[in-house]
């Protein structure tokens, strides 16, 4: 269920954006009761993609006023230092105006990049939105 | 399932320096997503072979294949890209000088990607975390010792998550700690990253700690390659002899010697 009266938005997919073409692109979507839910569809979290990814989901994410927000990796194959950095950034900048990160959908190898970086006690990784572990 | 195909092939690579060749007819293969070990004394042309895998000495005669490609007929953005895959840890660490550790670990980010600056600052404390010099992000080159320096230079060599990362004498100048945690990391690079590793040491015991496959360099030859368990098992005297680390009781050539004292190969000391 979407809470379409708190946040003022239409339920469903608002905003898709398409960065390279048709390969690097996000959508996010407002989830019960007052969080969003952003769904990475890049392939790749790396040093190419990141500076636009980045760009585009700050600017979505400073503007909406939730508690919480869900960025479901489940399409992101593979992600390099940049992309955890730019996980560490979006931590940053939504505890700042206390909004809660989760992540879902983090395979194996993500997860390895995660514990890399020595940062698997930072984030909260869950398996599917709203299903932490 | 690790991909162990070939990422690089050296095939009969001999190397001079002027007239004195230093490498015979090198023939071996790197395994992808390996770590290989090049081992051998000083002076075996350990860092000359490193040279010709990283492209800053080119083979000539022999070949050494990228991906089945000949480096030697690579173009320069064929070069350049190339240069993009790899990461390379120089013996000294080969820092900046007049830059914080944290920019020299961020040059190659900020020559070679769009990343914002507060994603670089990130990704360059992410990887000084990894090799223990997170609290060191501000302290010029001239303040840290010699291990913490080359640490501080693999920091550099993994800020852009190489597919390929060459480290030359990792351990080298480190205490035996430091030495095991390098290894550690250097593992850990290997499996979670799939990263294709080549260590060229002369410490046994980092080598047998970290080599998946192991070639035995000496005066410029192979002596032997294989598993570290058939490195381990070899029975070839030289091996045995750079196993159990016996020094090297060969007669000189006393001909030669006299000649470099006298003769026309005596070394220049006054000009």
């Amino acid at each position: 269920m979407r809470n379409e009266n708190q946040t003022g938005m239409p339920p469903g997919i608002y905003g898709l954006h398409t960065l390279w073409g048709d390969t690097l692109k996000f959508s996010a979507q407002w989830v019960q009761p007052d969080g969003l839910l952003i769904e990475l569809t890049a392939d790749q979290l790396n040093r190419e993609s990141v500076p636009e990814i980045r760009r585009d989901l700050f600017k979505t994410v400073r503007k909406k006023r939730v508690h919480k927000v869900v960025l479901d990796l489940s399409r992101v194959s593979r992600m390099d230092t940049a992309g955890v950095a730019l996980l560490v950034e979006l931590l940053d900048l939504l505890d700042r105006r206390n909004v809660k990160l989760e992540l879902s959908g983090v395979n194996e190898g993500n997860r390895r990049m995660i514990r890399l970086a020595r940062l698997d006690q930072v984030f909260t990784i869950s398996n599917h939105a709203g299903d932490e572990t | 399932m690790a991909d162990i195909s070939p990422i690089i092939e050296l095939r009969h690579l001999d190397s001079f320096y002027n007239s004195r060749q230093v490498l015979f007819d090198i023939t071996f293969t790197i395994p992808r997503q390996q770590v290989t070990v090049i081992m051998g004394v000083s002076g075996c042309g350990k860092t000359t072979l490193l040279r010709h895998l990283i492209g800053l000495k080119l083979s000539t005669p022999g070949q050494v294949m990228v991906d089945g490609e000949d480096m030697g007929r690579f173009s320069e953005r064929e070069m350049e890209a190339y240069r993009h895959r790899i990461g390379v840890l120089f013996q000294s660490g080969a820092l900046f000088n007049s830059m914080t550790v944290g920019e020299n670990v961020a040059i190659p980010l900020r020559v070679h990607t769009r990343l914002a600056d507060q994603t670089i600052r990130i990704i360059s404390t992410i990887k000084l975390h990894q090799v223990g010099l997170s609290d060191f992000c501000d302290y010029m080159p001239s303040q840290l010792s010699g291990g913490m320096r080359k640490r501080a230079g693999l920091a550099r060599s993994i800020a852009m998550d190489p597919e390929i990362l060459f480290v030359d004498e990792p351990s080298s100048g480190l205490d035996p700690i430091t030495a095991a945690g390098l290894d550690a990391l250097i593992l850990e690079l290997n499996e979670a990253l799939g990263m294709t590793i080549i260590v060229v040491t002369h410490e046994l015991e980092s080598a047998f700690n970290i080599a998946d496959q192991m070639v035995v360099l000496d005066r410029g030859r192979i002596l032997a390659a294989g598993s570290p368990q058939e490195i381990q098992s070899s029975e070839d005297p030289r091996v045995v002899q750079f196993l159990k680390r016996e020094s090297d009781r060969r007669q000189p050539d006393t001909e030669a010697y006299l000649d470099s004292l006298v003769g026309k190969g005596r070394c220049r000391v006054i000009s």
